[in-house]
């Protein structure tokens, strides 16, 4: 009997060890079945799964007569979606199909030979169309989807913004829009040594926003960073209202505010011109004595000078007051207790700061600093639905994109509008598994994968995907057409009509000093808003250096930008003397 | 007969034997090559990225290799003089874990060991831990250091108050304070399992000479574990510089400064690390040196630890 019993777990032991076998490469694509199989990776933040799962269900019904593979008719997918998915894995997993959100050059991934050559697809015409998914590729940064060689080795998948959100409804309740004119509340803003007009109580008319008219969805909001600072100051002081709430667990989301502020402080020549190095910035030569804010005097007023800009002096670019702006403001509203303390919470994560911001019904909160993709993923949390259940309503939560000011002090006046222009920070990007060239038989679910995605940059699809997520594709020249814009929630509408009537700097640029060093020259959560300190430690963002390492927005400041003796040791290849 | 008997015995010992052989081998030789891919492989692999330098190709696809002669250890070593907190950091989590965490260890373990009051409950307490998923585990202690810590103390004081894990002042504790309790249960479970392979006429003989419990603990127990304890210290020592003490399932890529460790450094660095240097991460090829240069400090250290702990330590005659 005991001897049965070891056979028998010796067997089962041995069994055990085997199944990790399992787990092996299984890209020999189609299943054993009737249909051709392909495995799709998908990162399952930002703008979620819906959109593919629909995309799927129709690609399916088009394709139901179609033989890949012999004696195969159709294609079935099987879908890994999760925040964790990257294509770290691609040599040895066996996916075909990613839709990622790299945080590192997808060109150089591509220049390894890991993505599949999908030139042909991307230079021929669309079926029922006359133009080719290359022709939908702003020209610009059709190089970002390409290697060395010239070819294409990925596709643009979505491009998402940084971006500060606003409670409407809280605004509304304690009227906190700066009115037009002398109308209105009067408070004296200590911090800018100014007297500011709210609407506050009053039956006051709105000041005329960035556009410079009124009723339009940016009225009352701030056109001047003093006016930011005193809107903050008002709802922090006069309503009680906290006014920025972030993630603590995540609090390198902070840069989506100092991302936002920068691009709209600083207009889109000068922004851009980080990337393109021709234009003309107001770049910081050094720091005053005197405060940038009159009643803050610690927070240092930059000494500026306008110049023209190279890739011999690119740092300039990087160094513009645009960026110190950003940089001062987020010190003052650490110091002035603006931001949320549960964000110095650790375990206070990106949906418990959705929560708060959505239900917003214990600490008042006036603005969620995250991208534009967090309306998605708080519908995927149904935060909205709780929302209406806690509040006995059927009525949608109204939020807003805060518009961000466009100068230091010179508000717009009517019919002098400034642009405000929008920065991306994620990207997403399409690709196929390289390794599926080297196994023979593969030729099937390779067209199937390629079939795919041509079809998923149809016209009719791009409209979809932008219905179902509420953002565009990176970089492409499509119209978001009316029936879409009907289908969105009123904030994804207030994003897209911002996008319509603004430029968007992308984060891109055909040059070999970027192209070569494109995470050294990004700006976003995970890049470029780390103050180094030596050659091991940064800080995850200049608000944890401020908090942390008692660093002050001067220090940050220089930290992150280039001298020009350090411009030139890094980067002088790149440029003829 | 005797011969043909001899035959059969023989015959009978060979077949005996091939079959120990091929069970032997079946059971081996899956562990065995994953010890080739896993270790051999990949430490080859990365002797050899250490001294490669990978740069753009125009035109075609692929990259070039140079060879990088100590280029990529000189900035290795750049990145460990800049890292003094961070080596400080690996030796006392390594001194407070390891040398203390293992000492209470052998306490708790002579203590259930013993069956003295409350050993049951002790043994569930320390070993639940290993039970939960350690992810969960880190959610849990995060959520109740930080925000539900925060929200009780800042009722009580009237003032807010900040995390266990989120204050600078009391970040190492904490952090220390979790990983001594996610070691707990393997090392009390592993000694008191030595403990139990304690001859019982041993510590009979002990008590018949008058021992009491602390002689019999000192002069019987640890000379007859110490092997044991010799390979935990052993493999905390190997693990002074891949240990990343739960900063990553804590903090994620956000670990404060101040806490940050080699273990820690390397694991954040090969995320995001690539084979051309980005400028933001290193590059493969320097981590591949720094680990290069870490191995040799913690080779001979192991190894002389090893043996003054074998030379000098009690043993069992």
């Amino acid at each position: 009997m005991k001897k049965v019993a070891g056979k028998v777990l010796t067997a089962a032991l041995a069994l055990t060890f085997t199944l990790g076998a399992v787990g092996c490469d299984q890209l020999g694509g189609g299943s054993d079945g009737d249909v051709t199989y392909i495995s799709v990776a998908n990162f399952g933040g930002g703008v979620g799964r819906e959109w593919l799962d629909n995309a799927i269900e129709r690609f399916q019904n088009k394709v139901k007569d179609v033989s890949y593979e012999a004696g195969k008719t159709g294609v079935e997918f099987d879908i890994t979606s999760a925040t964790n998915v990257t294509y770290e894995d691609i040599k040895t997993s066996g996916d075909h199909l990613y839709f990622v959100q790299p945080s590192d050059s997808v060109r150089l991934k591509a220049q390894q030979g890991l993505f599949l050559d999908i030139t042909d697809i991307v230079t021929e015409k669309i079926d029922g169309e006359n133009v080719s998914i290359e022709d939908k590729i702003v020209e610009d940064y059709r190089y970002a989807f390409k290697a060395s060689d010239g070819k294409y080795y990925s596709l643009p998948h979505y491009e998402l913004y940084a971006a500060v959100s606003y409670d409407m409804d809280m605004f509304d309740k304690y009227g906190i829009y700066l009115a037009d004119g002398t109308d209105g509340e009067k408070y004296n803003c200590s911090l800018i040594q100014q007297n500011v007009y709210f609407v506050g109580n009053t039956q006051a008319k709105k000041s005329c926003g960035n556009d410079g008219k009124y009723g339009t969805m940016d009225d009352g909001l701030p056109t001047t960073l003093f006016e930011f600072v005193a809107l903050c100051d008002y709802m922090k002081e006069n309503c009680g209202v906290t006014p920025f709430v972030v993630a603590g667990s995540h609090i390198d989301y902070t840069a989506h505010l100092l991302d936002a502020l920068w691009a709209a402080m600083s207009g889109y020549e000068s922004r851009a011109s980080v990337y393109s190095f021709d234009g003309t910035v107001e770049a910081v030569k050094g720091f005053s004595n005197q405060g940038l804010f009159p009643g803050e005097s610690s927070i240092k007023a930059p000494i500026t000078e306008t110049v023209d800009v190279t890739m011999k002096t690119g740092y300039d670019a990087v160094n513009q007051a645009g960026r110190y702006y950003a940089a001062a403001f987020l010190e003052l509203a650490e110091k002035r207790g603006w931001v949320d303390k549960r964000s110095t919470q650790n375990s206070f994560t990106h949906k418990d700061a959705m929560r708060a911001f959505i239900l917003n019904n214990d600490t008042k909160v006036g603005m969620h600093i995250e991208g534009t993709y967090w309306y998605n993923e708080a519908k995927s949390y149904d935060l909205f639905s709780e929302y209406q259940a806690v509040n006995a309503t059927d009525k949608m939560k109204r939020i807003g994109w805060m518009h961000m000011p466009t100068s230091l002090n010179t508000p717009v006046t009517e019919n002098n509008g400034r642009e405000e222009i929008m920065v991306v920070n994620h990207t997403g990007y399409a690709v196929i598994n390289g390794n599926l060239a080297a196994k023979p038989g593969q030729e099937g679910v390779i067209k199937a994968c390629k079939d795919f995605l041509k079809f998923l940059y149809t016209e009719k699809e791009l409209q979809e995907f932008t219905a179902t997520t509420g953002v565009v594709k990176l970089a492409m020249n499509y119209k978001v057409e009316d029936a879409t814009l009907g289908r969105l929630a009123d904030y994804q509408q207030s994003v897209m009509s911002l996008r319509n009537n603004n430029r968007v700097v992308r984060q891109l640029a055909e040059n070999d000093l970027i192209v070569n060093n494109k995470t050294a020259f990004t700006w976003s959560p995970a890049y470029g808003w780390r103050p180094k300190v030596d050659a091991v430690y940064d800080y995850d963002n200049f608000i944890v250096a401020y908090r942390e390492g008692g660093l002050t927005a001067q220090e940050c400041f220089e930290l992150t930008g280039y001298t020009a003796e350090g411009w030139a040791s890094r980067f002088s290849k790149y440029f003829a003397n | 007969m005797d011969e043909s008997n001899n035959k059969i015995g023989t015959r009978r010992v060979n077949y005996r034997r091939k079959k120990q052989i091929v069970f032997f081998t079946s059971l081996v030789v899956l562990p065995l090559f994953q010890f080739c891919i896993f270790y051999i492989y990949v430490n080859i692999n990365s002797f050899i990225l250490a001294f490669q330098e990978y740069s753009w190709k125009e035109g075609v696809l692929g990259l070039n290799v140079e060879f990088a002669r100590f280029k990529n250890f000189s900035e290795a070593f750049g990145i460990m003089k800049a890292g003094g907190n961070m080596l400080l950091n690996s030796f006392w989590m390594f001194i407070l874990s390891t040398v203390f965490g293992l000492t209470l260890a052998l306490f708790f373990s002579y203590y259930i060991y013993k069956k003295n009051p409350c050993s049951g409950l002790f043994r569930v307490i320390l070993f639940m831990p290993q039970i939960v998923s350690s992810v969960v585990f880190a959610v849990l202690y995060n959520a109740l250091t930080s925000g539900v810590y925060s929200t009780i103390m800042t009722e009580i004081k009237g003032e807010y108050v900040l995390g266990l894990i989120d204050n600078p002042d009391t970040q190492f504790g904490t952090l220390l304070f979790y990983n001594l309790w996610i070691g707990f249960g393997v090392n009390v479970l592993m000694f008191c399992g030595s403990m139990s392979g304690i001859d019982e006429s041993l510590v009979e003989s002990a008590h018949l000479d008058g021992a009491n419990l602390i002689q019999e603990f000192f002069h019987v127990t640890i000379p007859m574990i110490w092997p044991t304890f010799v390979s935990f210290f052993i493999v905390g020592v190997t693990g002074i510089f891949t240990n990343q003490m739960h900063l990553h399932t804590l903090f994620g890529d956000g670990a404060p400064s101040n806490l940050m460790t080699f273990g820690y450094y390397l694991y954040k660095e090969a995320g995001h690390a690539e084979l051309i240097s980005t400028g933001v991460h290193q590059n493969i090829s320097v981590l591949s040196a720094l680990g290069l240069i870490l191995t040799a400090i913690v080779m001979p250290l192991t190894l002389g630890l090893r043996w003054a702990l074998n030379k000098y330590g009690p043993s069992v005659d």
